[in-house]
């Protein structure tokens, strides 16, 4: 005990155990519960066992506070949406009408991943649904066109990660409400660097099919007329503009709280289903259901982390960590790039809310005291856990895209395809730093 | 056996379906709160509260079912280096604590119930809930959890898939 008196060595211990303990293989919500026990045996009690127990009754009331928050309700009305987005077949129109207006450009179908994804980034928050999504459904189609596998599996882990990016963000609206921070303001900062991406990308096809016109093969497409095209877009993405309306157009126009457009944007996903007369009771138990289980994963894992950014404070550690930072005389970006490069590393074996209840009690009050716009910095903590979604050797969409993949390929394989992508989000991550309004000027809007 | 079992995990799913009617809920709720206050009339005082019970209720009626269906997140890249005994073994170790753990939680959370209904402790928001209500489903949820993971102890079956990668997030 006599070790941890110093911030880095409390800090180190604390993270280290809920690290270790999910290495074992705990499930992520008992590894902090198992932490927090053990810490408040150390930290608030005399480091006897018995006297963690002292500490249970706090834990229990703390459970009820950390989730019955109502700054949280938007993350399972935007996985709702996203939910009832897939499973009601709107998604696949996206895609049907794209297809009819790409004519016989080299690399189309890359080509459409990315405006399709882009498109399904502003109407889902989730990446994981968008990627197993746009997976199952343009890969097999490519691999039969003799797509190579990163004309066609790049650009599905590249726009895969927008969801984060572009709102509705689940992901956004959970690092705000854990931060403290402006959740329209996040939510709104996302739109231009997540455009901006989705643009990177558009230029990395063209030039990987100019320097390799193989990796994906012209075909000869059925000719559509521009009138067909022009319907097409009329009747299956014109009204997704409604969704986008419901979600930012509300928040923008000040009209709803992030919090209400969430539900609102849920609702408009299941007027046009209406519309195109594919709401089904089907298709509303599988929505909430899968909506149960992401959202119950979720709270119970902020429900057990509550507790962890409480003990990170009372030990001393958070202050110890933000004394040392403005103390040291290191340039405040060179702290920005190792939070950057924390998180990457987390990325590898821990999925993206786990790493956000463990860094966010650490990293924010860190960013406030170097005095980074909190909006801006939510926003780089995004980029980095997008990018570490698809850094191998365990980042999760590269699972995702390895089921969904033809038989045979290789985690490696999907990786490699991936890198490029991830060139493209660290040239925004530049982008973000040299010009912040990238990120903050729509925000600035929207408070004005 | 086989009837306990069956009316056990008709329990379980019953729960999980009031989770998801209580998502249901919140949804719905919004929708009205926003429509009736843009039309003019005063919000629904009760919303803001209702949902945020409704938050808490569906996270520990939905845990039980996410154990049994191993829908809690685990990294699993460790455990696939080591030799299957010693597996076994940690995935044995994992469930006993994960089972000490809940019953932890069961226990005090039954004498903070308890102790809500002897002081008769309301919770202060937008409606008055008497804390006891609150509380209830900590207890019930975390003592399904136990079981669950009892169950892996046992053999029953496993909670690990043994491939690399986990499971679902946002």
């Amino acid at each position: 005990m006599e070790l941890l008196t110093e911030w880095y060595s409390i800090a180190g211990f604390l993270v280290g155990m809920i690290v270790v303990l999910m290495l074992l293989g705990f499930p992520v919500a008992f590894a902090f519960l198992t932490t927090n026990i053990i810490g408040a045996a150390i930290f608030m009690g005399d480091g006897t066992i018995l006297s963690s127990l002292d500490a249970m009754p706090l834990l229990v009331s703390n459970a009820v506070d950390s989730v019955a928050m109502f700054a949280l309700i938007p993350v399972p009305l935007f996985i709702i949406m996203g939910e009832l987005f897939f499973h009601s077949g709107l998604a696949v129109r996206v895609f049907d009408a794209l297809d009819r207006c790409f004519g016989r450009l080299p690399g189309r179908l890359s080509y459409i991943t990315v405006a399709g994804g882009t498109i399904f980034a502003t109407l889902s928050g989730s990446t994981m649904a968008n990627t197993a999504m746009m997976g199952a459904l343009m890969v097999p189609e490519m691999t039969n066109r003799g797509y190579k596998g990163h004309m066609s599996m790049g650009p599905i882990l590249g726009t895969g990660g927008l969801a984060m990016i572009i709102p509705p963000s689940a992901l956004a609206v959970l690092l705000a409400s854990l931060a403290e921070i402006d959740i329209g303001g996040l939510l709104i900062a996302g739109i231009l660097p997540g455009l901006t991406l989705a643009v990177l990308y558009s230029i990395l096809i063209y030039v990987q099919v100019k320097i390799d016109p193989d990796a994906a093969p012209e075909y000869t497409v059925e000719k559509s007329t521009v009138r067909e095209m022009i319907w097409s877009l009329i009747v299956n993405v014109l009204p997704m503009g409604f969704i986008i309306f419901c979600v930012i157009g509300l928040i923008l126009l000040g009209i709803a709280t992030p919090t209400e457009a969430a539900g609102f944007g849920a609702l408009g996903v299941m007027i046009l289903a209406v519309f195109f007369r594919v709401l089904t009771v089907d298709v509303l138990v599988k929505s909430f259901a899968g909506a149960l289980r992401v959202t119950g994963m979720v709270l119970l894992i902020i429900l057990a982390s509550t507790t962890f950014s409480q003990l990170l404070a009372f030990s001393g550690a958070s202050a110890g960590m933000i004394e040392w930072a403005t103390r040291v005389d290191v340039a405040p970006i060179t702290i920005l790039l190792i939070m950057f490069g924390v998180l990457l590393v987390l990325g590898m074996f821990m999925d993206q809310v786990s790493m956000m209840l463990l860094t966010v009690p650490i990293f924010f009050p860190l960013a406030e005291s170097l005095q980074f716009d909190l909006v801006w910095f939510g926003l780089i903590m995004l980029l980095a856990l997008e990018i570490s979604l698809t850094t191998p050797p365990f980042g999760l969409l590269l699972f995702v895209m390895v089921a969904v993949a033809p038989k045979g390929t290789t985690l490696w394989q999907v990786a490699k395809a991936a890198a490029p992508y991830i060139c493209c989000a660290f040239i925004v991550l530049v982008l973000l730093i040299v010009f912040p309004e990238l990120a903050l000027y729509l925000p600035s809007l929207m408070r004005n | 056996m086989t009837q306990i079992s069956k009316a056990y995990y008709k329990l379980i799913l019953a729960l999980a379906v009031v989770g998801g009617i209580l998502l249901a809920v919140v949804f719905v709720g919004i929708i009205l709160d926003v429509t009736i206050r843009t039309v003019g009339f005063n919000s629904l005082q009760w919303y803001s509260a209702v949902a945020e019970y409704s938050l808490f209720f569906c996270t520990m009626f939905a845990a039980p079912y996410l154990v049994r269906h191993k829908g809690h997140v685990v990294v699993e890249s460790l455990r696939l280096v080591l030799p299957p005994i010693l597996r076994n073994v940690l995935a044995k170790v994992v469930y006993a604590v994960c089972i000490l753990l809940s019953l932890l939680f069961v226990y005090y959370g039954l004498l903070e119930v308890i102790d809500a209904i002897k002081t008769g402790e309301e919770d202060l928001r937008s409606i008055d809930m008497p804390k006891w209500l609150l509380m209830v489903p900590f207890p019930i949820g975390f003592s399904l959890v136990a079981i669950e993971f009892l169950r892996y102890l046992l053999g029953f079956d496993t909670y690990y898939s043994d491939k690399v990668g986990s499971g679902e997030s946002i």
